[in-house]
């Protein structure tokens, strides 16, 4: 028990340095050390918690086998980072869901945004999203499709670079960009359009009382 | 259309010209004016999402470790397999041992306060 807790104060460095080594309990507190935070990662990536938990635990089998190449250029927990969304992406491709075309926003399609939605709000402080509620948005993300939930992810969530993520999907600067910003609408109109139709529906039992 | 360019102004992705039109048209019409907002606070709300928001399965370090464990098992030598195996052998009689040492004492103990309940009963 004491042996435990002395493991979990130790750095990353002295952990993966003990796991070089041959130690497993090292090994494992670094893995209950970051496994929420590689598996919510995970999550919001692959979409669904069964995927997540299969890519999530890949990662760390991976770095049990890779951790001799850890460097110490970045940090620890920006390598492991790395890691996730690469084993994500390559998980991802191997369920060839991901769609590698690029794709062109065509404004003619376009019908996501419903004008009279907008319009029907009446008062300022009825129009505001109530964007605070985490399982709401979270559930709108995860069914996103990949090729929108992937790139907002990993900008939005993750904190990447356009020009990071363009090189772990491996599609150009621009599509990567515009995937985002189309999916941030997305997201948006979501979350506005389904508040917009229960205050309606609010507006029509009070109309008929 | 306005609000496909809206994420772009919103990052200043555009170039000055188009910036001020968008800026123009944004302050005159509400209908845009909401959808701006609504995109700044749908990427704030995403960008205060919890790099922890989700938990990982209790026994998922367990399950992790397991995996290793079997992995660098099969990965071992032949010799150090062996090893593995008169380690686990030894800990195997060294279990039994401690087990039947146990079990003896506890007939040993409970035989004697039998013997002095039955000592004291006689007398």
């Amino acid at each position: 028990m004491r042996v435990k807790l002395n493991l979990r104060r130790l750095s990353d460095e002295k952990l993966i340095a003990r796991s070089l080594h041959g130690e497993l309990e090292a090994f494992e507190a670094l893995v209950k050390r970051y496994k929420d935070e590689v598996y919510t990662s995970a999550y919001f990536m692959m979409g669904n918690p069964v995927d997540a938990h299969d890519a999530s635990q890949e990662v760390f089998i991976k770095l049990y086998g890779s951790l001799g190449k850890f460097g110490g250029r970045s940090s620890f927990s920006t390598w492991l980072y790395r890691m996730t969304v690469n084993t994500c992406i390559d998980a991802i491709r191997s369920r060839k869901r991901y769609q590698t075309r690029n794709v062109e926003i065509n404004s003619e399609n376009e019908n996501v945004i419903n004008m009279s939605s907008y319009a029907n709000i009446s008062s300022p402080e009825e129009e505001l999203l109530r964007v605070e509620n985490k399982d709401r948005i979270i559930s709108e993300i995860v069914v996103l499709e990949d090729k929108y939930r992937i790139p907002l992810v990993l900008r939005d969530i993750c904190g990447y670079s356009y020009k990071d993520i363009s090189d772990f999907v491996g599609l150009p600067l621009g599509t990567i960009k515009s995937n985002i910003f189309r999916a941030r609408r997305i997201l948006r109109d979501s979350l506005y359009k389904e508040r917009n139709v229960l205050l309606r529906e609010a507006k029509i039992k009070d109309d008929e009382r | 259309m306005i609000d496909e360019r809206l994420p772009y102004y919103m990052e200043e992705e555009l170039p000055s010209a188009s910036r001020e039109d968008i800026k123009r048209h944004v302050l005159g019409c509400a209908e845009c004016q909401r959808r701006y907002e609504g995109l700044k606070r749908t990427v704030s709300a995403l960008k205060s999402i919890d790099k922890y928001v989700m938990k990982a399965p209790v026994d998922f370090a367990e399950n992790v470790m397991g995996r290793i464990m079997k992995l660098v098992y099969e990965n071992c030598s032949e010799k150090k397999r062996a090893a593995f195996y008169r380690l686990n052998k030894k800990n195997v009689i060294v279990g039994a041992s401690i087990v039947a040492a146990l079990v003896f004492l506890g007939i040993e103990i409970s035989y004697s306060i039998h013997k002095r309940q039955l000592k004291a009963k006689l007398s």
